[in-house]
């Protein structure tokens, strides 16, 4: 993997932590508005990235595969692989 | 249903393969206080939970252990991955290699293989809630003894996120207990599965 992707792949992961995180902390804090609203910009963001990080490097889940002009789900090296990490 | 996203929650690329190292770690996949047990734990508890705070929690830890589970597999793959049978002999896994080769097998470190006797369901939503706030601190105890005996800097970042990870599911496992016991009075509780008539049962929590 080289630098670029790498960094594309580091902030979308961790977009994704962050709004994962915060997603449990709205669990137990359903009305806790502030946090609602800083969940929905983190989750816009990760879409964001997500969407600019498969044009460039394949599909994340499999049906995101449906958007390329072959089936290139299974192309990109795997998450536990060391090709898909840095 | 569960979907799948090919990515890790958080990066893992081991530079230098310690099948030995692997065989310890192989106890958070399958080993009684690793992530196939607390995933199994919290999507088996969700169904009887009387509160959507507990239900909504249940899944979405649950769905992170399952993502822990594959950093966990990721681990050992890496430590152990084409490393020749010569080495896993003078490393002392020989056992393992004998089993399983190369591949990620559900255990404890000892060698035991995953046994779902290690987690607790029990129709009772405060008792599981105790349960899993214990569990995720055994968790946490567990990567504290792993830090312990690897000095290997990759693993162990890794490690010490999956800790934290304990920490902050401990928390929120409190939260959700506080939150159940404030609207529902603690003896209702216990007897959701079914009302209890014994007198004895009705303590003060």
């Amino acid at each position: 993997m080289d630098n670029k992707q790498a960094q594309a792949l580091n902030k979308l992961q961790s977009y994704n932590f962050a709004a994962y995180d915060l997603l449990l902390y709205l669990d137990t804090h359903p009305d806790d508005k502030p946090a609602f609203n800083m969940f929905k910009e983190l989750v816009a963001k990760f879409k964001e990235l997500k969407a600019a990080y498969q044009k460039s490097y394949g599909p994340l889940t499999a049906y995101d595969s449906a958007m390329s002009s072959s089936f290139d789900w299974i192309n990109s090296p795997w998450p536990w692989e060391k090709e898909a990490n840095y | 249903m569960f979907s799948y996203n090919k990515f890790l929650e958080y990066p893992i690329k081991i530079k230098k393969t310690d099948p030995r190292l692997a065989n310890v770690i192989i106890t958070q996949y399958g080993g009684p206080n690793g992530e196939l047990g607390a995933s199994l734990r919290y999507l088996s508890q969700r169904y009887m939970m009387p509160d959507d705070i507990t239900k909504g929690l249940l899944t979405d830890i649950g769905t992170e252990e399952l993502g822990h589970l594959e950093m966990i597999g990721t681990l050992v793959t890496q430590l152990s991955g084409g490393v020749p049978p010569e080495e896993w002999l003078k490393m002392g896994s020989a056992e393992y290699y004998a089993d399983n080769g190369v591949s990620v097998f559900p255990q404890n470190a000892q060698g035991t293989p995953f046994s779902a006797a290690s987690i607790a369901v029990t129709g009772d939503p405060l008792t599981n809630l105790y349960e899993n706030m214990a569990a995720e601190q055994k968790a946490r105890a567990v990567y504290d003894n792993i830090l312990r005996l690897s000095d290997d800097v990759d693993v162990n970042n890794v490690i010490k996120f999956l800790r934290e990870r304990e920490i902050v599911h401990f928390q929120r496992f409190g939260e959700a207990k506080r939150k159940l016991t404030s609207r529902k009075k603690a003896h209702s509780l216990r007897c959701f599965a079914a009302p209890i008539k014994y007198k004895s049962y009705d303590i003060e929590l």
